[in-house]
């Protein structure tokens, strides 16, 4: 028999913006910041706070480049994020009953 | 959204569907740009394949090279379109778009091949066109009706 589900918890998804974070970029293989601004509704500095938090967590990888002369930057899952999050959800949904 | 309020399994569990509710119409609009791209350079691809059946390098130099020419400003044309466009990628298009576009390069692989085989008639150039786009043109399709 596994743990409790609440013990399967992680910490790091607990924050509202970083539970957001991680449920949006499930959704896609990849997303600019603007995107994830939009469909969060957050500003630039805390998007780019929690992103970074996530990024040094080794759950979501970050690219930059330029389009034109513009900057940008991209976020994506890694596998560990993705393996992690998932069991997150799994747990959340064990303790609603939901799952 | 308050950034650093802890919240239960339940509040958990509903921001989480907000949030994949509100990247929907992103990742809408990056299928549906990934969809076009792919028809449009599928239908490059086929009518490369279809002219070069035309312009046969070792008949008319001069005109393979100006489609060649043209094949590639056109594909740099939509690439960086796209490229400027681009935000998002819903999960699981990067593999469909390879798919799509690496069943096509054989399909043009073989068309290509089929150059030594003499000169043909209009029907099957326009057989070549269709069979060689229809792979990623019809990915396409499916990622913008999606």
């Amino acid at each position: 028999m596994s743990s409790h589900a609440r013990e399967r918890l992680n910490d790091d998804f607990s924050n509202p913006v970083r539970l957001s974070l991680m449920g949006s970029l499930q959704a896609v293989d990849e997303a600019d910041f603007k995107s994830l601004k939009e469909a969060i509704g957050i500003s630039d500095s805390v998007l780019s706070r929690h992103l970074s938090a996530l990024e040094a967590g080794g759950y979501v990888q970050i690219k930059k480049g330029y389009v034109g002369k513009r900057p940008r930057t991209w976020a994506k899952l890694t596998s560990s994020g993705q393996e992690a999050f998932a069991q997150h959800v799994q747990a959340l949904k064990e303790i609603t009953g939901l799952g | 959204m308050s950034p650093d309020k802890e919240m239960t399994p339940e509040e958990q569990l509903a921001a989480l569907g907000m949030a994949q509710q509100g990247m929907q119409r992103a990742a809408g609009y990056g299928a549906k740009l990934l969809g076009t791209y792919c028809i449009i350079l599928g239908v490059l691809m086929g009518g490369l394949a279809a002219l070069l059946q035309l312009y046969r390098p070792d008949e008319n130099f001069t005109g393979f090279i100006v489609i060649m020419v043209l094949f590639a400003i056109a594909v740099m044309a939509i690439s960086l379109a796209y490229g400027k466009l681009y935000r998002s990628l819903p999960r699981g298009h990067s593999k469909m778009y390879l798919r799509g576009f690496t069943i096509s390069m054989v399909l043009y692989a073989v068309a290509v091949a089929l150059l030594g085989a003499g000169s043909m008639g209009w029907g099957v150039i326009a057989l070549i066109w269709i069979i060689v786009a229809a792979p990623l043109s019809l990915t396409g399709i499916a990622m913008v009706r999606k």
